[in-house]
C-alpha cells in the first residue's frame, strides 16, 4: 500500500516542501530502497528508521518497501525526514491509523531506540510552512522553543516515535506549545558583555561608541597598544537597543538555518556579537562551503562584527566584506547551491596606527618610519574605509595621568538614549523598511536627513579642506542625522554636522588627504 | 646637443665606470688630449689605469666616436666638462670633481647659491615636515636645494624646494636612465619643469649600484655652501655626506629633533661636535650671510593675540591648549565640556585654522 506524509528540506533560508512516499509491495525478501537525491545522512536514515520502528513496538515490513522524497530532482540533505519516513512506512502497512496527515509537517531525527533529535533549521522550516498555509508542525520536543514565536502555528513538541503515533492516531493527543508574543520572548535574561563604567577615561571614544550604537553605524578605533580598544568594542551589545520582532526573526532564521543554534534555545533577542580571528578565510566572512552556509557577516545580521587588529586580516578578506557592507546581503554560489543570507551588520574594528603601534604614543616612542606606517596603514583600502562612518582614536594618555577619577556612565544609561535615538528612527523609517540612520540610500538621505544651511556648508568645506572623499559626504550626513536623533532635534545643526566630521577625522590625518 | 670631436672623447673617456679620476687625468696628460688619447689608445696605455678600465675603454673605442654623439641624442641628455664654464664653480673646487657630469634640465648659473639637505630615508612626519619647510624658505629666497632624490627627507626637500617655486638639483647615484628610486620619477620630471636639474657623473646606463651612492654623496655637498643634515640613525650613510662637506670646507647645519628618537642620534652628535644649529631657513640663510628676505614658516607669531571670532567654549578651549599639546581627555578634564561638544567645537576650531590635531589624539595650537 502507498501513504504519503509532508516534510520540509532547507534550502539557504528557506524551506521547500518534500512529499515523503512510501511504497510497501509483498516479496519473500527484505529489501529498503530510498529513491528522490538524498544525501549520505539521509540514506543512512533507513538503518535509524528500521531499528526505531522496531523498538518503538511497530513491525518493519517483509517485502520490498520504497521511499520516494518528491520533487526528486532537490537534493536532500540532513536528519529531519527521519520521522516523516517511519511514520510514513507505518502507514503503509496499516499498522494504525493517523489522521490529518496531509496538513501536518513532520519534522525529526530518530534515534535507534526510536526517541526524537533535534534537528537544524526548524525554525525556517516552520515559518516556509505557515506561508504555504500549513499550521500544524509535529517536531522533537527540543526543538519546540526555537519556533514559540510564530504567531498562528500549532506546535506538537514529541519525545518519541511512540508519542507521535498516539498524536496522530488521536489516542493520545498532545497539547499545541503555546505560542508566545515577541514581548514575552524579551524577557529572558541576557549576558551583555562588559559595562562601559568599567572603562575609565576615554570619553571621545565612548561618544563615537554611543552615536555608532545609535544609528548602527560602522566604527573604526585606532589607538596604541593597551588603550582599550577591545574592551570598548566588547561593551557595545550592551548599548545596543532591542532588536525589533521582524530583526530577531531574521537573526534567528539565519542561526537555525546555519545549524548553531543550541537546542533548546527560542528566539535570538540579543543582538549577536561575531568575533572571527584574523585567520579566518573569505568564506568563512562571506559564506561557503558545499551547500553554501552563512558566513560571519550573516551570522551578525543585524549584530556586530568585530575584526580587531584589521589589518592583520589578509587584504582578500577585507575586500570580500565590501559588498555586503554595501548590499546588506551577502550572495554565496557554490556549484550545489545559491543563496542570498542578509548581512546588515554593524562593522566595528580596531587596529594599531602603525607597525610598532606607538605612533602618536605620548609615554614611548614610536620607532616606525614613515613609509612603514604608510605601508600598514594601506592595508585598509580607501574604499573600505570609506565606509566606516565613525574613525576614532583611542586617548593614548594612561588614565593614571587623568586627575579625575570620576566613573562615567554605565551602559544602561547610554542605552536608554540609544533607545530613544533608535525609537525615532523607527518611526521615521516606519514605511522604507530599513531600521536605522546608517541604512539610509541617497534617496533617504534626501527626504529625512534635512539639515540646516551652514551645516551642509561646513560639510562640503571640510571635504574640501581636510581631502576626504566625496562619498564621505553621505556617510558624514548620516552619522550628523544620528546626532541630532541623539538630541532628539529635528534638522542637523551646524554642531551636528561638525561632530560629524570629527568622526571622520583620522581619516585625513593617518591616510594623509591633506598633507600630502 | 652637438658635441665637438674633443668632447666626444671625453664622453668616450667617461663611459668608462672603473677608470678613476686620477687615471683619466694621467691619460689626458700622457696623451696631450682627450682625442688624441682616444685615436692613440693602445696596449701600452694599459700602464696608465688598471686593468678593467682598459678592457672597457679599449671596447667602446670600437664603437667610434658617432656613437657617443648618438648615445646622448637618443637619451635626449645633456653633458658638461670639467673645462667648461658652465661647470658648477663650486664643484670645480673640490678635491676630485667628476670629470663630466649628464644631467636634465637647466644646471644652476654661476655664481649661485645652494644648501644641500640630506637625511634618512625613513624619516617620520617632523623630519619631512621640516625639510618641506626649509627647503620652500629656502627656494623663496634664491637658493637652490640639492639632494639626491631618494625617499625620507631627500624626497621632501625636493618637493618643498618646488612648492618655494625654486630651482632644485638632484645628485643620482646612477645612470640617468636608471633614475632610482622609480617612485620619484614623477617628481623628477617636477623638478626638471620647475627650472632644476637632475644630474649624474655615471654613464647614461649605468646601474644604481650600492657603492655609487657613497661617492655620488660628495657632488651632492660639493655643489653647495652649507649641507643641512635632517634627521639620521647613529651611522647612516648621510654621515658620509657630511664628511666630505667638512673634506670640502663646507658649512654644516643640523636640524634637532626630539632627544629620545633614533633619527635625532647623528644630527645631536655633530651638533655637539660643532655643527651650526638650524631651527629654520633663518639660520642657514643668516649664517652664510645672504639676506634674508621672505620666509613663509617662521613668522613667529605672537601669542598675545587672541582670536577674536571663537564663541565661549571654543575660547575656553583655545586657552586651555596653552603651550603643549593635549590629548581629547585632558581637555574635557580642563574645559569640562561634554564629549560630544568637545568633538564639534574642535574640528570647528580646526577648519578655521586655530587648532591641529595630531596623531594619538593630540591637540595643539597652530603655528605655536
Amino acid at each position: 500500500m502507498l501513504a504519503r506524509t509532508l516534510c520540509f528540506a532547507l534550502v539557504g533560508v528557506s524551506g521547500e516542501p518534500v512529499d515523503v512516499q512510501a511504497y510497501v509491495s509483498g516479496g519473500s525478501q527484505y529489501q529498503f530502497s530510498m529513491v528522490g537525491l538524498p544525501d549520505a545522512a539521509v540514506k543512512e536514515s533507513r538503518d535509524r528508521v528500521a531499528a526505531a520502528i522496531k523498538n518503538s513496538g511497530f513491525a518493519m515490513p517483509y517485502g520490498h518497501t520504497t521511499v520516494n522524497l518528491s520533487p526528486a530532482d532537490v537534493r536532500k540533505e540532513g536528519t529531519a525526514f527521519d520521522l516523516p519516513i517511519a511514520v510514513a512506512i507505518i502507514q503503509a502497512t496499516q499498522q494504525l491509523k493517523c489522521y490529518g496527515l496531509q496538513d501536518t509537517v513532520l519534522l525529526g531525527e530518530l534515534a535507534l531506540d526510536g526517541s526524537l533529535v533535534p534537528v537544524q533549521g526548524v525554525l525556517p522550516l516552520v515559518i516556509s510552512a505557515k506561508e504555504r498555509g500549513i499550521n500544524k508542525v509535529l517536531l522533537p520536543i527540543k526543538n519546540a522553543p526555537e519556533v514559540e514565536a510564530v504567531e498562528g502555528m500549532q506546535v506538537f513538541g514529541c519525545r518519541s516515535l511512540y508519542e507521535a503515533m498516539q498524536h496522530l492516531s488521536n489516542k493520545n493527543s498532545i497539547l499545541a506549545q503555546v505560542q508566545k508574543s515577541y514581548q514575552e520572548c524579551l524577557k529572558k535574561p541576557k549576558d551583555e558583555g562588559m559595562d562601559l563604567s568599567q572603562v575609565r577615561g576615554q570619553q571621545s571614544a565612548k561618544r563615537a561608541l554611543e552615536v555608532a550604537a545609535a544609528g548602527g553605524h560602522n566604527l573604526l578605533f585606532v589607538g596604541v597598544p593597551g588603550s582599550g580598544k577591545t574592551m570598548l568594542a566588547r561593551c557595545l551589545p550592551g548599548i545596543l537597543p532591542q532588536m525589533t520582532q521582524q530583526e530577531a526573526f531574521e537573526t534567528t532564521l539565519i542561526y537555525s538555518a546555519s545549524g548553531i543554534m543550541p537546542a533548546g534555545t527560542g528566539l535570538i533577542t540579543t543582538r549577536p556579537f561575531r568575533a572571527p580571528h584574523h585567520t579566518a578565510s573569505a568564506a568563512a566572512l562571506i559564506g561557503g562551503g558545499v551547500s553554501a552556509k552563512p558566513g560571519e557577516v550573516s551570522l551578525a545580521h543585524n549584530g556586530v562584527l568585530f575584526l580587531d587588529e584589521m589589518p592583520e586580516y589578509p587584504r582578500r578578506v577585507l575586500e570580500a566584506l565590501r559588498q555586503p557592507l554595501e548590499d546588506g546581503f551577502a550572495t554565496v554560489s557554490r556549484v550545489r547551491a545559491h543563496v542570498e543570507y542578509l548581512s546588515r551588520f554593524m562593522l566595528v574594528a580596531s587596529m594599531n596606527p602603525c607597525p610598532c603601534g606607538y605612533f602618536g604614543s605620548r609615554t614611548r616612542p614610536c620607532r616606525c618610519g614613515n613609509r612603514d606606517i604608510r605601508k600598514y596603514l594601506d592595508r585598509i583600502s580607501g574604499p573600505l574605509l570609506d565606509r566606516i562612518d565613525i574613525q576614532v582614536e583611542a586617548d593614548s594618555v594612561p588614565v593614571e595621568e587623568i586627575a579625575s577619577k570620576v566613573k562615567g556612565e554605565n551602559s544602561a544609561t547610554v542605552r536608554q538614549r540609544v533607545e530613544n535615538a533608535r525609537l525615532i528612527q523607527l518611526k521615521r523609517f516606519k514605511e522604507e523598511n530599513i531600521f536605522c540612520n546608517a541604512q539610509m540610500n541617497n534617496k533617504h538621505i534626501e527626504k529625512y536627513a534635512l539639515a540646516e544651511e551652514n551645516a551642509l556648508k561646513f560639510i562640503q568645506q571640510a571635504i574640501k579642506k581636510f581631502g576626504l572623499s566625496m562619498r564621505a559626504y553621505g556617510r558624514m550626513i548620516k552619522v550628523a542625522r544620528t546626532i541630532a536623533d541623539l538630541k532628539q532635534q529635528e534638522t542637523i545643526k551646524l554642531e551636528d554636522a561638525a561632530e560629524a566630521v570629527q568622526f571622520r577625522m583620522i581619516d585625513a590625518k593617518y591616510w594623509g588627504g591633506a598633507e600630502e | 646637443m652637438n658635441f665637438s670631436e674633443e668632447q666626444l672623447a671625453k664622453l668616450w673617456l667617461a663611459s668608462s665606470e672603473s677608470l678613476s679620476y686620477k687615471a683619466r687625468e694621467r691619460i689626458v696628460k700622457h696623451f696631450g688630449s682627450a682625442l688624441l688619447a682616444f685615436e692613440n689608445f693602445s696596449s701600452e696605455a694599459l700602464s696608465l689605469m688598471g686593468e678593467k678600465a682598459f678592457y672597457e675603454l679599449n671596447s667602446s673605442k670600437g664603437k667610434g666616436l658617432l656613437f657617443f654623439q648618438k648615445e646622448m641624442d637618443n637619451a635626449k641628455a645633456k653633458a658638461v666638462f670639467l673645462e667648461d664654464k658652465e661647470y658648477p664653480t663650486l664643484l670645480k673646487q673640490i678635491q676630485d670633481p667628476p670629470f663630466a657630469l649628464f644631467y636634465y634640465g637647466k644646471l644652476p648659473q654661476n655664481p649661485y647659491k645652494a644648501v644641500a639637505i640630506v637625511g634618512s630615508r625613513r624619516e617620520t612626519k617632523y623630519g619631512s615636515r621640516m625639510a618641506q619647510n626649509i627647503a620652500e624658505d629656502l627656494a623663496l629666497n634664491n637658493v637652490i636645494v640639492v639632494s639626491g632624490l631618494a625617499y625620507g627627507i631627500d624626497s621632501a626637500a625636493h618637493k618643498g624646494s618646488l612648492k618655494g617655486k625654486g630651482k632644485t638639483v638632484a645628485v643620482l647615484g646612477s645612470g640617468l636612465k636608471n633614475i632610482y628610486p622609480k617612485d620619484n620619477i614623477p617628481l623628477a620630471r617636477d623638478i626638471i619643469k620647475a627650472g632644476g636639474c637632475i644630474l649624474s657623473e655615471y654613464p647614461l646606463d649605468s646601474k644604481p649600484l650600492p657603492y655609487h651612492f657613497p661617492v655620488r654623496n660628495r657632488i651632492v655637498s660639493g655643489l653647495c655652501q652649507a649641507v643641512l643634515l635632517i634627521e639620521a640613525r647613529e651611522k647612516s650613510g648621510t654621515l658620509i655626506t657630511i664628511g666630505h662637506a667638512l673634506n670640502q670646507g663646507r658649512e654644516v647645519f643640523a636640524l634637532p629633533g626630539p632627544v629620545d628618537m633614533p633619527t635625532s642620534a647623528a644630527p645631536h652628535r655633530i651638533l655637539k661636535e660643532g655643527a651650526c644649529i638650524c631651527t629654520g631657513a633663518h639660520d642657514i640663510l643668516e649664517n652664510m650671510g645672504w639676506e634674508e628676505a621672505q620666509l613663509s614658516f617662521f613668522d613667529n607669531k605672537t601669542d598675545t593675540e587672541k582670536p577674536k571670532d571663537l564663541t565661549k567654549e571654543q575660547l575656553k578651549i583655545y586657552d586651555s591648549l596653552y603651550g603643549d599639546t593635549f590629548s581629547f581627555e585632558e581637555l574635557l578634564e580642563k574645559t569640562s565640556l561634554c564629549a560630544s561638544e568637545a568633538n564639534a567645537n574642535l574640528v570647528l576650531m580646526e577648519m578655521y585654522g586655530y587648532i591641529e590635531s595630531l596623531p594619538g589624539g593630540m591637540y595643539r595650537r597652530k603655528n605655536v
